[in-house]
């Protein structure tokens, strides 16, 4: 009677038994091989949102097949073996988790975009290395887990993100409207910076956190937004959310307004939409890929990004999401470096919590890994960018030093700090 | 007055696109009994075809022509050609079935051909964004003007042919009673081949007209516009295309008033609108006296045969016996391998089987032994699933949690029950559905309930000093669970209750004229089934550890109703068959690339087409012939002890053994039925 | 004077601007056997459909043994004896014939409770099990018994159906058409097992049909319905010599 079932179970068990690799031979540390080291990315491919999740692989990639290229790190190959899809949902989430640590036997999990992370419990219990684009909370679960600009996500309802009331301020903003869908990230973060807003006193004339995800009309948002006579907007939706944004407030006659965006920093995205993202700011952790071209030289690791993005990967923009997987990678493979041979998860771990100034070779605003799984560290700065045309213009700082930077809770400071004397970081020499 | 407009005008072009595929619904109702749920499907396909065209630089024209004029109409032929010229007959989940695994299986094949569309769509003619003027000083954009135009062109041609041309009076005699229009020398299949395609038209068109309002082109956005253009075709009762029209137009005119009136950032206002078509539609069933038995009537229609169902043929005893040793045997040495060699993650991949078969058992419950038709089970479950996180939260043993979590579901399925005491067939369908998505877009958002996409957390149980935190543990926790849930299902059907059931799903008048109380048995079966979809859930949620309302979306009650009705809906076994099938598939297709990722639900969609031809599952299906095959051998093996003693040194007796077989056959033909 | 077993008084139910029964009074004894015939939409179905709660009459009501039943729902009407077959079969697909009695014999012996299915205490008593193969040997089905129904011929159908009504047995049986689509010999098993009850003077039965010749045999008493009005009502010799039966009905090509 359940004969089936019982043949479709035992051919599924042989399927198991057969996938199980062979040489995860006793005594070593899994996943680390005498000429190689496997790792799994764990990404949000499908969903409401998977453009924002998606590029993280090629990013990761493009740095691995550089250092690969190069002979591997300590007679080590980096092998991403696997990618595995959680769909955006946080208990398949937490199952692809536990399938690449039990049954793909990676050594670490890198990189992870994910829009739920419910799986950084399991990897965090177990210790497992783990690197990538940090919009989850679970980031914080425990010292081996590495979110790419830190891994401190402030989710508390009194989070404060300062960056727009900047913004606000240096447009004389009279009223605001803030934007966000219901999902965490989203949500959470227009949250913080609702509160920054406040807390400079720029009035907050509209807000709706609980769109519901993807956009499908903002008519209504839109016509009270206009009703409040808001005159900048910020957004935490998606690219696709934000540009319906703006092409509704341009069809329902809103015009003049200042806008920015979470997210949309992306050379392809401004070649496919530049009507409506004309004037748009964003605020990045990175430096921003413009300068490449403003500032060649200057910026080596965001030179070297865009070469090996373009040698390896040569149809995929530069886009942040691929930066972080870029950043994360890097991180990794400086760990590995100062763990050398005698590679085993709990010596990584440690030795990338020493580092006290990470920045992917001057691509990034410097981690303190010492404190950055607990806190945001005193400083909090930002590459604000501008769409004008069909490209972005790095705003708001100098050539030589293009992060504007906040104390943490203190008024914005308006003079920019330099970034400009990295600490040698794990990037071998372009 | 003039914010009223602002908020009134958008909704207009939504409505003429609701009133497109409403249109298109009611004509395909009306001339086979199909509700094609597959529209939803059509317009995505259109969409996306039309968007990537544009991408990849054709023509307007000719995107429109391929995505409108050829894909979905294509479709839609082939849809009625291949399948539902064969349902006219058939009872309302036959031709359920088919339709919801069309508008699973469509999308994913869609993705994994052409890939997913992320260009946002551009409009058909005018520039989507640009104001072209102030009606009452609200700008009308490119958008609205566009799709109102084109939409009331079409429908204005639509009206006129059916009219006027022979074709509508054609159309409207195979609506009536395609058994007359054919003695009149319609030819209704062609008829109802050309209602199909001409829906399916309308059904691309309102996809390619809308997809500039969404913010991507993805199944779900359409998905949600088949359920108000189902709404509006309840306004219509069905069947009559101006009262649809009409409704479509209020409807989306009154999603966009309550998206502007009702308080903004509150849960409420971001999920009634999306819920609101299915709160209409609910309305409507319960309120409208033809919705409730919405099931054509045919003056002729009792000319037809009855609709086949399935019956499990009675086995010879040496076949029988032997399947179940057999079985018997590879389920021990199944459960043998599990305890011994299969590694962590597969265990944990067998134990969600198990849980999901208990979510299924719920199915064979109400659809397969009752006839009920729900669309809801997923909510069912989620409710379940969220009880028991809630309890657990407030320190409430998880055991208890699990089991309470049952109770409190099995409440909501007996409330759910009372207003679909008076439907019937696929009414009933709609109504659990519209349930469903209150509760994903409502219900289960509030965080004394599932707490939104965070969702909740819920520990593994601990009885004593037994703790089940570990897979292992939990794996024979989950399977005592399905045991006992399995046994008294089956317990049920074998008794008065189960044969009452199966009256009732035979027929309901019937049932009430011998004495069933069929609203009373109609109330049991929901509350049971949900009382087991809560206890799965809750045991899913106890697995997972965090649960959110994303586990439990509504697409999940229309995957899970395809996936039991594909592997077989009519036994417990099937139930469990399909579970671990699901949660086997799942994790085997979890390491594809993300464009199979829709492979699953595409495997058991596929299989769904097969219900018209046998609704007993695919499963059941190749069980029957591998065991007729088995009968057909074990007769032959005994064949020659019940002939004559052959006179010695004849061993091949070819007369003798003839007669042999011949008498052995007919001894067991009689007692079998199905031949 | 006795309590009539069924009383029909000014029974009225319209469909739009048809009225299907307009003001119908009928009065109908124990075991006594009524022929019910009429043109095609003349109310006879409608008739059978308010007496058993299918449907709700717009006016006028029903009393079975002197009680009013019009508030009651169908299967409380049927439990209370009401047995009925239906023109266009209404059998329970996937089922035997056997189990079709079956289940009714535990359905009219008010035996659902779920907790006794549950302990497996649910399944047919020895009783009701030799009364369904009582029955199924009296309608002539017992080769059929437990092939599905689907199998069976439209007139053997017919015949589950009336062996599923006489399950009880109940006080009054409505039987809708029952021999159309019979053959000779489901037509003589027919006769017979209706004339066996209309000598049983405990089952009163109604009887819809259009073979004038088989209900001439089978009952005492004609009703003849015509545009939803009773047009004549007396002995089956007083009906056929009615005036204005032969114009209504009779006079029709016949």
């Amino acid at each position: 009677m359940m004969a089936m079932l019982a043949v479709t179970l035992l051919a599924a068990v042989l399927a198991a038994c057969v996938t199980a690799p062979p040489d995860a031979a006793a005594g070593q540390t899994t996943g680390v091989y005498p000429k190689r080291v496997v790792v799994g990315a764990l990404v949000s491919e499908t969903g409401p949102l998977p453009a924002l999740f998606a590029p993280i692989v090629t990013g990761a990639r493009a740095y691995l097949d550089m250092v690969n290229a190069k002979g591997g790190v300590a007679g080590r190959r980096i092998d991403l073996a696997t990618t595995l899809d959680d769909q955006s949902s946080p208990s398949i989430d937490a199952s692809q988790a536990r399938t690449l640590v039990d049954e793909d036997h990676v050594f670490a999990v890198l990189p992870v975009a994910t829009a739920s992370f419910t799986g950084g419990k399991f990897l965090a219990a177990n210790g497992v290395p783990t690197f990538g684009l940090n919009v989850n909370p679970q980031w914080m679960d425990g010292p081996s887990l590495f979110g790419n600009t830190g891994s401190y996500v402030n989710f508390s309802p009194s989070a404060t993100v300062v960056q727009p009331a900047f913004i606000a301020q240096q447009h004389h903003a009279r009223a605001v409207a803030v934007l966000a869908y219901d999902i965490a990230q989203s949500e959470e973060g227009c949250r913080g910076m609702v509160n920054g807003l406040r807390r400079y006193h720029v009035p907050v004339a509209y807000e709706d956190l609980s769109i519901p995800a993807p956009a499908s009309d903002l008519h209504a948002d839109v016509t009270r937004m206009k009703q409040d006579k808001v005159d900048m907007v910020v957004s935490c939706m998606d690219l696709g959310g934000d540009v319906l944004l703006s092409n509704t407030m341009r069809a329902t006659g809103m015009t003049g307004v200042t806008q920015l965006w979470a997210t949309g920093y992306d050379e392809s995205a401004i070649r496919q939409y530049a009507s409506a993202m004309q004037g748009v700011y964003f605020m990045e952790p990175n430096v921003p890929f413009e300068v490449t071209k403003l500032h060649p030289g200057v910026y080596r690791g965001m030179d070297l990004f865009e070469k090996m993005l373009k040698k390896h990967f040569p149809h995929t923009m530069p886009s942040e999401t691929a930066l972080a997987g870029w950043t994360s990678a890097a991180l990794f493979v400086q760990g590995l470096r100062m763990v050398g041979r005698h590679l085993t998860r709990r010596r990584l771990v440690h030795a990338i919590n020493t580092i006290t100034s990470f920045t992917a070779g001057t691509i990034l605003a410097p981690v303190d890994w010492r404190t950055a799984h607990k806190s945001s560290g005193p400083l909090n700065c930002s590459a604000f960018v501008q769409a004008r045309g069909e490209t972005f213009v790095p705003v708001y700082g100098t050539p030589k030093s293009v992060f504007s930077c906040f104390k943490t809770p203190a008024p914005p400071v308006t003079k920019p700090i330099s970034l400009l004397n990295p600490v040698p970081a794990g990037v071998p020499p372009g | 007055m003039s914010l009223f407009l602002s908020y009134l005008l958008p909704g207009i072009p939504y409505g003429f696109a609701y009133a497109l595929m409403a249109v298109g619904l009611v004509l395909t109702y009306r001339a086979s009994g199909v509700f094609n749920l597959a529209f939803g499907a059509q317009a995505y396909v259109s969409a996306v075809i039309f968007s990537i065209a544009l991408r990849d630089g054709w023509p307007g024209w000719a995107a429109f022509v391929v995505s409108v004029l050829l894909a979905s109409p294509a479709i839609g032929l082939a849809m009625e050609r291949l399948l539902f010229r064969y349902t006219r007959t058939a009872g309302p989940l036959v031709k359920l079935v088919p339709a919801l695994g069309l508008l699973i299986a469509i999308p994913a094949v869609t993705q994994m051909i052409i890939g997913t569309a992320t260009r946002l769509p551009s409009s058909l003619v005018l520039q989507p964004w640009k104001v072209y003027f102030h009606l009452a000083s609200t700008p009308v954009s490119g958008e609205e003007l566009s799709t109102t135009v084109i939409s009331i062109a079409v429908i204005a041609a639509f009206g006129l042919v059916l009219r006027s041309s022979g074709l509508g009076l054609r159309m409207r005699a195979v609506v009536e009673s395609p058994r007359m229009a054919e003695l009149s020398g319609v030819r209704a299949d062609r008829t109802s081949a050309t209602a199909w395609v001409l829906s399916s038209l309308l059904a691309g068109l309102a996809g390619v007209l809308l997809a500039p309002l969404y913010s991507t082109v993805s199944a779900s956005n359409f998905t949600a516009l088949l359920v108000a253009a189902i709404a509006a075709a309840a306004i219509g009762s069905f069947t009559s295309l101006p009262i649809t029209l009409i409704g479509a137009i209020g409807l989306g005119i009154a999603q966009q008033l309550l998206a502007g009136y009702l308080p903004s950032g509150t849960i409420l206002s971001s999920g009634l609108r999306p819920a609101f078509p299915f709160v209409v539609l609910a309305i409507a069933l319960v309120a409208r006296k033809t919705l409730r038995q919405p099931e054509a009537r045919d003056p002729l229609a009792s000319c037809d045969p009855p609709a086949v169902a399935f019956r499990a043929p009675a086995r010879m005893t040496e076949v029988a016996v032997g399947s179940r040793a057999f079985t018997a045997l590879v389920v021990g040495m199944l459960v043998a391998t599990i305890l011994v060699l299969v590694p962590g993650n597969w265990e944990f991949v067998f134990t969600f089987g198990i849980v999901l078969s208990i979510i299924f058992l719920s199915i064979t419950l109400l659809t397969g032994m009752g006839g009920q038709i729900s669309l809801g089970q997923a909510a069912f479950a989620g409710a379940g699933a969220f009880t028991a996180g809630q309890l657990a939260m407030h320190s409430m043993p998880v055991l208890g949690a699990i089991l309470l979590a049952g109770v409190l579901s099995a409440v909501l399925g007996a409330v759910v029950a009372l207003p679909a005491l008076r439907l019937g067939g696929i009414a009933v369908g709609l109504l659990t559905l519209s349930f469903a998505l209150l509760a994903t877009n409502v219900l289960f958002l509030y965080p004394w309930a599932g707490n939104g996409a965070t969702g909740l957390t819920v520990p593994r149980p601990v009885l004593g000093p037994i703790s089940f935190a570990g897979n292992g543990a939990f794996f024979w926790l989950s399977t005592v669970f399905l045991v006992v849930l399995a046994g008294a299902v089956k317990l049920v059907q074998w008794g008065t209750t189960g044969q009452e059931l199966a009256a009732l799903r035979g027929s309901e008048r019937g049932s009430a004229a011998v004495g069933i109380d069929v609203r009373r048995l109609r109330v049991v079966a929901f509350t049971l089934s949900a009382a087991i979809a809560g206890i799965g859930g809750a045991l899913y949620a106890s697995l997972e550890q965090s649960v959110s309302v994303n586990d439990f979306n509504y697409e999940f009650s229309l995957i899970y109703v395809v996936a039991v009705a594909a592997v077989g809906v009519y036994s417990v076994a099937g139930a469990i068959e399909a579970g671990i099938l699901y949660a086997v598939l799942m994790q085997l297709t979890s390491t594809l690339p993300s464009r199979y990722s829709s492979l699953l639900a595409l495997v058991f969609a596929l299989a769904a087409l097969t219900y018209v031809r046998h609704s007993e599952g695919v499963v059941a299906y190749a069980k029957a012939w591998v065991l007729d095959r088995a009968e057909q051998l074990a007769r032959y093996l005994q064949a020659p002890t019940l002939r004559p003693p052959a006179e010695p040194g004849a061993p091949g007796a070819p007369v003798g053994s003839e007669t042999g077989r011949a008498e052995s056959v007919d001894m067991h033909a009689a007692p079998r039925s199905h031949s | 004077m006795v309590t009539a077993l069924l009383q029909t008084a000014g029974l009225t139910k319209r469909f739009g601007r048809v009225a299907a029964l307009s003001e119908v009074s009928l009065r109908l004894d124990a075991g006594e056997t009524v022929g019910v015939i009429g043109p095609n939409g003349a109310g006879k179905t409608t008739l059978f459909d308010c007496i058993l709660g299918v449907l709700q009459p717009d006016a006028g009501s029903v009393s079975f043994e002197g009680t009013r039943i019009d508030r009651l729902p169908v299967f409380r009407r049927s439990l209370l004896g009401i047995g009925r077959t239906f023109q266009r079969l209404e059998l329970f697909s996937g089922m035997t014939p056997r189990e079709h009695l079956l289940v009714t014999e535990r359905a009219r012996g008010r035996q659902g409770a779920l907790w006794k299915d549950v302990l497996g205490m649910g399944r047919p008593t020895p009783r009701e099990k030799s009364e369904a193969a009582d029955l199924l040997d009296l309608v002539g089905l017992a080769d059929v018994a437990d092939a599905p129904v689907e199998s069976l011929s439209l007139g053997k159908s017919r015949l589950v159906e009336l062996a599923r009504a006489l399950v009880g047995p109940p006080k009054l049986l409505l039987l809708d058409e029952p021999s159309s689509g019979l053959d000779d010999a489901e037509r003589a098993t027919l006769v017979s097992v209706l004339s066996r009850l209309g000598r049983r003077r405990d089952v009163a039965v109604v009887v819809v049909e259009h073979d004038l010749d088989l209900v001439s045999t089978l009952v005492e008493r004609l009703v003849v319905f015509d545009v939803g009005r009773v047009i004549a009502d007396g002995t089956v010799e007083a009906v056929l010599a009615d005036t204005a039966v032969r114009r209504a009905y009779l006079g029709v090509g016949r």
